[in-house]
């Protein structure tokens, strides 16, 4: 107990070494908070963006059209039978939000004398519009959700595409495509909007449309997949299950499966993080262990009194560790609680950060404290602490006891 | 050199040698000294003469260049850090001239100190503390920090954390070289009691005149050499 107090009334005795030690590791704990912050919130956005930007938490199609080619159009589509079996299990699954049908289609798109290569998403906009307040982004016009059921010829398509084809809404345009007995088929549509993704490559080719225009062009009842969208994502696993069971002949696919990215972004950022989080460690545990070499020269009379007088060095250690543990304990808490309002102002300020590579559009700038982490986090700054500690009170049994008596 | 079969310290030709740079220094030659239980024993010197550095080696804070010393019937230079640190804990009790009291303890923590280590519980040590504060007349300053006391009350708290655990021996290097004449006198009057009162041998470096006449006996040391 007597080490306990020791090491608690020289915590609290603090010089101006230990309060500038302090304020290092209370930085180094806001920075690697910060950091952390900034890393779930990107995860967080993309994980969302990934399946409200269209992706879902599940896909269900034939695994020949996740996996295959299609030699003709929608090959690997589903029947109506299978499809009004899935949209009938979808409806009675408690966990099942959404079922979306989709038709992926390409074919040519023509304005006056311009003729350009469209790829199509042909989807029942009204149920995409509930699992994206932004999906299709719509510059100018309107989007395919505000269309009565009757409006059944209209499209969104890109601003590059609308800018090539000299375009604008309102205009009329007339869509070409491979039908699914092989022949050509085509049908007129007028703009309804102009949509922009933010990728100017995929602006140059979009294209969206009722799920009726792209039956009736391409001369099917058939389409291409099912999007779910689920009430939690942790439901995932049972109704991925579910699926599989009742659908053999089909493979189901969740989000991380079909958006590679996400893992790829995860251990990308992970592995830069924890690249900062050890140089961060660095400058903290040879700060803390510094100032604790420091302590235990400014002691050593102390030190050199107590070992004089046959007291157990395992106990003076543990004081040291102890006050060392105690300075991260409390750093730590400053570092957070310092963390949490700085994340809050970040968020209040709307920060507006450059378009990544690739995209048109800048994005605001979020940061998302996660407590999980940043306990995790906490208790990593504790344990550098004493091992910085531990360290240096390696430094005890190498005192002379007859010059530190004497100071 | 008197010599006893009840000796608590034995030393024979003693030596130490210590290098200032390149400069080789004699601290002890061939000190031979034997201590008896009970003894209030000064040694005197003047400066540099060798006194702290014999306390010292009795103390087992150092070790002897050649020679031997032989601490209540161990020889100390057979011993490992851990046994001598274990000898001066249960044995052995210091006082030092600048007190080195521990600031951030009060007096009776400080006292305490002594008591860690040996078989007692809280309260065993609390109460023998504050008994120990007692007898050196600061029972009143027990919770008082040693920034709170006078140079005399800190080294009466250094006696009583020298005493404490009842050793057989006590080192106390130039008690009263930091102390007025009034408070010198008062710690010499408490040694002297103590000394009769636990049967502990005290063995104190000085060149104080007031304390040497109040000693039992005189070992003079001169340039590392014990003259009598």
């Amino acid at each position: 107990m007597i080490w306990l107090t020791l090491a608690w009334r020289n915590f609290i005795r603090n010089t101006r070494k230990s309060y500038f030690t302090l304020l290092i590791i209370v930085v180094g704990t806001v920075a690697c908070a910060i950091g952390l912050a900034y890393i779930s919130a990107t995860f967080m956005l993309v994980k969302e963006g990934t399946i409200r930007g269209g992706v879902g938490h599940l896909q269900i199609a034939s695994s020949d059209w996740f996996d295959g080619h299609e030699e003709s159009t929608l090959e690997h589509g589903l029947a109506p039978e299978l499809t009004r079996r899935i949209e009938k299990f979808s409806d009675e699954h408690p966990d099942i939000k959404l079922a979306m049908p989709r038709i992926r289609f390409q074919g040519l798109i023509s304005h006056g004398d311009t003729s350009l290569v469209f790829i199509g998403d042909a989807v029942k906009a009204k149920l995409e519009r509930q699992l994206s307040q932004s999906f299709v982004s719509t510059v100018e016009g309107q989007g395919l959700e505000y269309l009565t059921p009757e409006q059944v010829y209209y499209v969104v398509i890109g601003s590059e595409l609308a800018r090539l084809l000299g375009v604008s809404p309102g205009d009329d345009i007339t869509l070409m495509a491979v039908t699914v007995h092989g022949g050509i088929n085509a049908v007129d549509a007028t703009v309804s909007g102009i949509s922009s993704s933010g990728n100017p490559d995929i602006d140059k080719m979009q294209l969206y449309a009722p799920l009726e225009l792209a039956q009736s062009l391409l001369l099917t009842n058939k389409v291409s997949k099912f999007v779910l969208f689920l009430q939690e994502p942790h439901a995932i696993p049972d109704v991925q299950a579910a699926l599989t069971a009742d659908f053999p002949q089909l493979a189901v696919r969740t989000w991380q499966q079909l958006s590679p990215f996400y893992e790829q972004m995860v251990a990308l950022y992970s592995r830069q993080f924890i690249v900062f989080g050890i140089i961060i460690g660095m400058v903290v545990a040879l700060t803390t262990g510094n100032a604790m070499l420091m302590n235990l020269f400014d002691r050593k009379q102390e030190l050199a009194t107590m070992s004089s007088m046959g007291l157990p060095e395992a106990g003076i250690r543990i004081s040291y560790l102890f006050e060392s543990a105690l300075l991260g304990i409390s750093a730590g808490a400053i570092g957070l609680v310092l963390s949490v309002a700085v994340c809050e102002l970040i968020n209040l300020a709307s920060i507006t950060m450059p378009p990544p590579p690739g995209r048109s559009e800048g994005y605001t700038l979020m940061v998302l404290f996660d407590v999980g982490p940043s306990l995790l986090l906490w208790a990593g700054v504790i344990l550098l602490c004493v091992i910085a500690a531990a360290f240096a009170t390696n430094r005890i049994n190498k005192l002379q006891l007859v010059e530190a008596i004497n100071g | 050199m008197s010599s006893s079969s009840q000796a608590i310290v034995v030393c024979r030709q003693v030596s130490k040698r210590y290098r200032k740079g390149e400069i080789p220094v004699d601290a002890l030659k061939r000190v031979d000294l034997t201590l008896n239980p009970g003894q209030l024993i000064a040694a005197s010197g003047p400066s540099g003469s060798g006194k702290s550095t014999l306390l010292n080696l009795i103390g087992l804070l150092d070790q002897p260049s050649t020679g031997t010393i032989e601490l209540f019937g161990q020889r100390s230079e057979v011993l490992k850090r851990k046994e001598r640190q274990a000898l001066r804990r249960k044995y052995l009790g210091f006082i030092f001239q600048n007190f080195n009291l521990l600031p951030v303890l009060n007096a009776v923590e400080n006292v305490e100190l002594s008591l860690y280590g040996h078989p007692l519980s809280k309260d065993q040590i609390r109460n023998q503390a504050l008994a120990m504060l007692q007898q050196v007349g600061l029972l009143n300053r027990a919770y008082h920090y040693p920034k709170e006391l006078s140079g005399g009350q800190q080294q009466r708290v250094g006696i009583a954390r020298a005493l404490v655990h009842k050793p057989k021996l006590v080192m106390a290097d130039e008690p009263t070289a930091n102390l007025d004449t009034g408070s010198a006198t008062e710690i010499i009057s408490l040694m002297r009691n103590l000394s009769h009162e636990i049967g502990t041998t005290f063995l104190v470096s000085t060149h104080d005149p007031r304390l040497i006449k109040n000693m039992d006996r005189e070992v003079t040391l001169t340039d590392g050499v014990l003259l009598s």
